[in-house]
């Protein structure tokens, strides 16, 4: 069973880097690939840290990856089922669209569907992050644990200090200890977003 | 406005039509003026209408031109009899207690390129300054190369449902438009309720209990007549006569 995650932000930001070394730790790096980056993308241009974890790349979009279009699985908020411990049988590659999603959701994953006509299931209503969908899906295909059987936490707020706090409006993974799973260094992040200003983002 | 008989709902209805059309209207005109509401008071004669900001001075324009031209508009607009609306521009006191006010401070600081953090920081210590209960300021949205999220910054003490909550708390929410999407802010302030000029003084489960009063001596039980005085008087008087 492997990952594709078709890579549709800009380039590579902290944010994305940091999720996809969270997914390469999670699945092994030779479970995961790169799909569809930019024509004429160099070994030059993908992140040191995510080379020094082996990721595997290309170029090609996520169908040239598989033999046929029926072994892929696109994992999609607006799909009619649900994904189900019995679609391991099914499918061999799983395929996630490497988004920085917005709330309310634009439905980028939708440019992937009408791309390719792949077979699309559910991972609940709530828009999770890449690194998080990439988890539950491993849940449910190789620990054939039923999504209803997953802990999640939503929407968390994350306490900095008495008077700030980040409220990030996705669904989590819960740990043990009833905190949501998020990549390493992901909430000293978030709060150096604080520190941005609109200039930044223009 | 002409003269006719509207049935008295009709009349309440488009009494406030007219106010929120002229709220949003000045909403938008006069943002950069720290316009923080209206007041519509209609006399026998005329309409009033009080435009509260914080910068009254470019609110009246040079020599009162802004404010001639606010009046002209709102005249045309209405169609009302020349001279039978006027115009008048008051200064806000406690700009720090008002939300839309802050609300729009606080959208100004940020496309003046100001970081979040410290805009957000800034509006929070004004308000608390000014003397609030408490604040709480919210930006959300989604910037570049990151994930949408809600940054919230608080301060204070703060209540969220209730009738005090409708008491005591005012609310704005702002969007400000970029390229790729809508960062919304939100800014809610509570004011102290012991500094309230009318209704409740303090919240409905606020219970003070008042220190003992001290033990005073209670004195041993007497008589006063009021009947001797006048007995003693007669007898004197009887005593002189006789002597």
């Amino acid at each position: 069973m492997k990952y594709i995650i078709e890579h549709m932000e800009p380039g590579f930001t902290p944010w994305v880097v940091l999720e996809y070394s969270t997914i390469i730790k999670e699945v092994g790096k030779e479970n995961l690939i790169l799909t569809s980056l930019p024509e004429g993308t160099t070994e030059a241009d993908i992140p040191q840290e995510l080379i020094d974890l082996g990721i595997q790349w290309t170029t090609d979009e996520c169908i040239s990856i598989a033999e046929s279009r029926q072994s892929l699985c696109l994992l999609d908020p607006a799909a009619s089922q649900d994904l189900t411990p019995s679609d391991s049988e099914k499918f061999e590659y799983f395929v996630f669209g490497g988004i920085l999603g917005d709330h309310p959701p634009r439905d980028r994953t939708g440019e992937l569907r009408k791309k390719y006509g792949l077979e699309g299931r559910r991972l609940g209503e709530l828009q999770m992050t890449t690194d998080t969908a990439v988890r539950s899906t491993q849940l449910i295909i190789q620990n054939q644990i039923k999504f209803e059987d997953i802990t999640f936490i939503d929407y968390p707020e994350i306490r900095f200090n008495r008077y700030e706090a980040t409220e990030m409006p996705f669904r989590y993974v819960m740990d043990k200890t009833g905190k949501p799973i998020l990549p390493d260094g992901m909430i000293a992040l978030i709060k150096k977003d604080t520190e941005q200003s609109l200039d930044d983002l223009l | 406005m002409p003269e006719v008989l509207i049935s008295k709902k009709r009349k309440l209805v488009a009494d406030g039509v007219f106010y929120a059309e002229l709220n949003e209207y000045f909403t938008r005109e006069l943002a950069e003026d720290g316009y923080s509401g209206v007041e519509v008071r209609v006399t026998p004669t005329t309409t009033e209408i009080i435009i509260r900001a914080t910068q009254t001075n470019s609110v009246l324009g040079e020599n009162g031109r802004r404010i001639r031209e606010l009046t002209a508009l709102v005249q045309k607009r209405f169609k009302i009899d020349e001279g039978k609306v006027i115009l008048y521009a008051e200064r806000v006191q406690d700009r720090g207690l008002s939300a839309v006010t802050q609300c729009e401070s606080l959208r100004y600081k940020l496309l003046n390129g100001l970081a979040i953090r410290r805009a957000a920081y800034g509006v929070v210590r004004f308000v608390m300054d000014s003397g609030a209960k408490g604040v709480e300021v919210v930006v959300s949205g989604k910037l570049r190369a990151a994930r949408a999220k809600s940054m919230k910054f608080a301060d204070g003490f703060m209540i969220h449902s209730g009738q005090p909550a409708k008491d005591f708390i005012e609310t704005a929410t702002r969007h400000v438009l970029l390229r790729q999407g809508v960062l919304g802010i939100k800014v809610k302030i509570m004011r102290d309720p012991a500094a309230a000029r009318t209704g409740p003084k303090a919240l409905p489960d606020f219970v003070k209990i008042h220190e003992p009063k001290d033990e005073r001596e209670v004195p041993a039980p007497f008589v006063k007549s009021y009947v001797a005085e006048p007995v003693v008087e007669a007898e004197e008087a009887e005593e002189q006569a006789t002597a």
